[in-house]
């Protein structure tokens, strides 16, 4: 069980987040949906410890935070229960396919260097790279690039795999392979909390939708209850205007 | 082949008397070269410091050396050295020129080698070091293998650059006395009462360039081989 209680966050006098509170059961995919600026991204990064949330309680299975006082140990724990997938894919330039996979492996989780490539490569193969271990991330095409950076997130094992705009920068013809990666991970029972802004990826994908909107929550509900049933005046609002602009 | 202006087999004949002299110029010069780089890590590391004092100590040291001309530089060193060592008790009398030239090249190469050094690590893409975070890395590994080999690369371009100012700069340790390639075609000419003064230098331009020219190809081949490791 995963729960997030009254995250805040500001920088100076902005508030970006007013206070966002969910859950996530084991198994579950959530995909957080909205438009940008609404604090989404900031959100799933305070839970990597990429930004520093201000307050807020963050439980992960036996590990619980309170953000406002987090001491090493804490972050430590954390990081190590979590992995991301960053939108520009952020891999390691001057190491390959599989060493992208293996560093942290062999450095963070001291496996054996035979064992990491071996589990490296079972990863690629299951993102359907098996034939890319030995190519630097200048020779892949961005969907490629996003592939190996999921099979990186996955290698470490997280209780919870954190996504940040997974298809954002890629081209639309490269869209779907990185989709449909991430799907067969959602069906393989991996607990994922996305954040996108693309509403086709998130009914696909999502066991639950969040909606955000100005830093706080506005809707949560499944595919089907968020796509034909929006209770709240602004997810219908925001469900318009993606008709309007041919998003759905 | 004999002309008044021109003495061809004069400026033939110098090559091999000054080429004897390049495997002095150019070891003297690597010696820099590597003092020197191991001091620039140490400028950069201290420059990036998050304490403003170190920082700002060694963002001014960095700027005093570079506005230095290098022949005054190896002045002040030369004369300068020995009373600042004879002040702790060491004499210094029976020192060659050489260690001299090595203490005043190494401080102002150094200098130039941090700046190069520190604009290659800050444009490092900064997303890798998100990614080394998120996976726990442990901060030795990432500087290591993903931070010092992309710096390198990033960097070899005007390092290059920096080791054909190296070579050439070195032409001004004669002014205290050295025995260098340059020295060497001064004395040249001076044997022969300055009569192929311009065959004998003209010579020394012709291999100064060489050399130039094959680090400058050299570098260019290596980067581009590594350019694989950097976005």
């Amino acid at each position: 069980m995963i729960e997030m209680k009254d995250l805040k966050k500001s920088y100076g006098t902005a508030e970006i987040l007013k206070g966002v509170s969910f859950d996530i059961k084991e198994g579950e995919t959530v995909v957080i949906i909205g438009k940008s600026g609404s604090g989404k991204t900031t959100l799933l990064r305070c839970l990597n410890f990429l930004e520093q949330a201000d307050s807020g309680i963050f439980t992960l299975g036996d590990t619980q935070v309170d953000f406002s006082h987090v001491t090493r140990a804490q972050k430590n724990a954390v990081r190590k229960k979590t992995s991301m997938v960053f939108q520009s894919y952020n891999l390691f330039y001057n190491l390959t396919a599989l060493q992208n996979i293996t560093e942290a492996l062999i450095h963070t989780k001291k496996m054996k260097k035979a064992d990491a490539q071996s589990l490296a490569r079972q990863l690629l193969s299951e993102v359907g790279l098996s034939d890319k271990a030995d190519s630097y991330p200048k020779m892949l095409s961005g969907g490629q690039k996003q592939r190996i950076g999921i099979a990186r997130a996955m290698a470490v094992n997280p209780e919870l795999l954190l996504m940040d705009e997974p298809t954002s920068a890629l081209d639309p013809e490269l869209i779907d392979e990185v989709s449909s990666t991430i799907k067969k991970l959602a069906n393989s029972g991996r607990t994922m909390l996305i954040v996108t802004h693309e509403m086709r990826l998130a009914l696909d994908i999502a066991s639950r939708i969040i909606f955000m909107e100005n830093g706080s929550i506005v809707e949560t509900g499944t595919p089907d209850q968020f796509l034909n049933h929006p209770q709240q005046e602004r997810t219908k609002a925001f469900l318009a205007r993606i008709r309007r602009e041919g998003g759905l | 082949m004999s002309n008044p202006y021109f003495d061809f087999g004069a400026f033939l004949d110098a090559f091999p008397k000054l080429l004897s002299l390049l495997p002095y110029t150019l070891f003297t010069v690597c010696i820099i070269l590597i003092l020197s780089l191991v001091f620039a890590v140490l400028l950069v590391w201290l420059r990036l410091r998050k304490n403003k004092v170190v920082s700002g100590i060694i963002r001014l040291y960095i700027m005093m050396i570079r506005g230095i001309p290098l022949m005054l530089l190896l002045f002040v060193v030369y004369y300068g050295l020995p009373i600042l060592l004879q002040l702790w008790g060491i004499n210094t009398a029976n020192i060659q020129p050489l260690p001299f030239v090595i203490v005043a090249f190494t401080l102002s190469t150094s200098a130039f080698e941090a700046e190069v050094i520190r604009a290659a690590y800050e444009s490092i893409d900064q997303g890798q070091m998100e990614a080394a975070q998120s996976l726990s890395l442990p901060s030795a590994s990432f500087f290591f293998h993903i931070l010092v080999p992309q710096t390198f690369v990033l960097a070899l371009p005007n390092l290059g650059n920096l080791i054909i100012t190296a070579i050439k700069q070195s032409s001004i340790m004669y002014t205290i006395g050295v025995m260098d390639i340059y020295q060497k075609a001064r004395t040249l000419s001076a044997d022969h009462f300055g009569v192929w003064q311009l065959e004998i230098f003209l010579a020394l331009m012709f291999i100064y360039w060489g050399v130039a020219l094959l680090i400058d190809f050299a570098i260019a081949k290596l980067y581009k081989r590594m350019l694989i490791y950097i976005p």
